[in-house]
């Protein structure tokens, strides 16, 4: 008990008597904490874009104005028994001139072009795919196929440029999202090992004086470790104030009308505070064990008397 | 007893002590000199377990040292007291705290050490200034705190390493009047020192390094290399 005393009493102690060692370490580990948990912010829109660009990626196919109904519903039957298929939805003329009557109403001249007509719109399956780089597979099959006859066109003819760039853009996030984190990670490991391992070089004739007065090398270790974790907590809280200054002034404001609206649900999440109760944890974490870390390998060569 | 056994130490191709051996008996005061580079740290270093020798054997009561397992090392460290030139005394730490730890290092209950520490500041004069930090004190005041944690542990072997190289020929005296005390209370002193002034007026046994080699071990000595 007297040792662990003496240990937490000593960390404390020369943390406030080294100031300004421990103010410089604090700020050094708060940016690399920043730096991290920016990027983790930045990984969770890239990877909701991502989703909702897929999930935009839909697949409709129009079908010929005299295909039945029983037919369509066939059709739509054998699709969803695909296995990367997550949907399928019959549109029927009526309703898909609804959906236009209502996408349009204060616009006369687009509601005059219809005049009324039921069956101005051909009836139509859309289907949600669980992964975008299915769909061309898919249409192949469907202008192939026992149905081929009624198939007037596919939603993919008309954008297949158009959805093909987004696929690989999507998967260009997700890949580059991947990277950066990595590289991100290094960068914030690196900052704060090399801000521990300067502080305990200045402190190597402590550690020299006390192995010569006969104190054993997990004595010395101890209050360090300690320091190192003590950085790391306050690293993180003032990480987690500059965050969540930026969350209230910027993200709420700016985000939320602009960025956030298209994102969904994912959107709120987003702004919510289980969001940023995880970064701190994570912030915590990766400061505690770090700072520890760090701390015990920094002190390994001044050990060595 | 401590006994250097034909000793010998490299430093690379440079040989710091060559072959040297000689004995010292419980209570007694030796001074070791010689020009700087002779070998006196060397063979403090070697007393402290900070270096092994080359070659030889160093035993104390009987043991070698240098066979004491790595974690053993500390305790051993804890039965010598040691002073410095530099007096590698804490500087975040008050005179009081240098010398508790190393007390408290040995797990030593707060009431033992503060009677200890109390004690131990009194016999080198500096009870009052107990709560002062190194900084503010001056040259031979610092090496008094060092002696006073060199001396806390109750070491029957005290080694001091030029402890009055920093310090005016005043001051330098009145450190070795406290080793002298020290010694007449029964603990065995080693001090290396190139000051001849001190040498000669302290009429005590002295052991000739030049070059590393012993060339002289006179029983009351004088300074002459």
């Amino acid at each position: 008990m007297i040792v662990l005393y003496r240990i937490l009493h000593s960390a404390f102690q020369s943390f406030r008597r080294n100031g300004w060692l421990s103010l410089v370490a604090i700020f050094m580990m708060s940016q690399a904490l920043l730096i991290l948990s920016i990027f983790f912010v930045l990984s969770l829109v890239i990877n909701s874009a991502v989703q909702v660009i897929n999930s935009k990626l839909d697949l409709a196919i129009y079908f010929q104005d005299n295909a039945t109904e029983e037919e369509i519903l066939a059709f739509q039957g054998e699709i969803e028994a695909l296995p990367e298929v997550t949907r399928v939805t019959y549109v029927s003329p009526k309703e898909a001139l609804g959906r236009y009557l209502e996408q349009n109403q204060g616009n006369q001249q687009l509601l005059d072009v219809i005049g009324g007509d039921e069956d101005f719109f051909p009836a139509s399956l859309e289907i949600k795919v669980k992964d975008p780089f299915v769909i061309e597979g898919l249409v192949d099959d469907f202008s192939q196929g026992p149905h081929a006859s009624v198939v007037k066109s596919t939603s993919f003819t008309n954008n297949q440029e158009v959805a093909r760039r987004l696929r690989a853009f999507a998967s260009f996030l997700g890949r580059g999202g991947f990277l950066l984190g990595a590289i991100f990670l290094l960068i914030s490991l690196l900052i704060i090992f090399n801000t521990i391992r300067i502080a305990i070089f200045t402190r190597r004739e402590e550690i020299e004086i006390m192995k010569l007065v006969g104190a054993t090398d997990w004595y010395i270790r101890w209050p360090f470790i300690i320091e190192g974790m003590l950085y790391g907590i306050f690293a993180t809280l003032l990480s987690t104030l500059v965050i969540y200054l930026a969350h209230i002034f910027f993200a709420q404001p700016f985000f939320a009308k602009y960025l956030f609206s298209d994102l969904g649900p994912f959107g709120q999440q987003l702004l919510s505070g289980a969001l940023l109760l995880k970064i701190i944890g994570i912030q915590v974490l990766v400061g505690l064990v770090v700072g520890a870390v760090s701390s015990l390998m920094a002190t390994k060569r001044y050990l060595q008397i | 007893m401590i006994i250097f056994d034909k000793i010998s130490k490299f430093y690379g191709q440079n040989e710091a002590l060559k072959n040297v051996s000689f004995k010292i008996r419980p209570k007694e005061f030796v001074v070791i000199v010689g020009p700087s580079g002779a070998g006196k740290s060397t063979l403090i270093r070697l007393l402290t377990c900070e270096e092994k020798p080359s070659f030889g054997r160093i035993t104390i009561n009987g043991r070698d040292i240098h066979l004491l397992k790595k974690k053993h090392i500390p305790y051993y460290r804890r039965q010598i007291g040691v002073v410095y030139q530099d007096f590698k005394l804490l500087h975040q730490k008050t005179v009081f705290e240098n010398v508790a730890f190393a007390l408290e290092v040995s797990n030593k209950p707060p009431a033992e050490i503060e009677k200890q520490v109390n004690q131990v500041l009194k016999l080198v004069g500096l009870e009052k200034k107990k709560d002062s930090f190194p900084h503010e004190l001056s040259g031979g005041e610092v090496q008094r705190v060092a002696i006073a944690r060199a001396l806390v542990f109750e070491p029957r072997l005290l080694l001091a390493d030029e402890p009055t190289g920093n310090l005016d020929p005043k001051t330098a005296w009145g450190i070795i009047q406290l080793l002298i005390k020290i010694n007449d209370l029964g603990t065995t002193v080693i001090l290396a020192t190139h000051n001849k002034d001190i040498v000669d007026r302290l009429h005590k046994r002295v052991i000739t390094l030049v070059d590393g080699k012993l060339t002289r071990d006179i029983r009351r000595g004088r300074y002459d290399v």
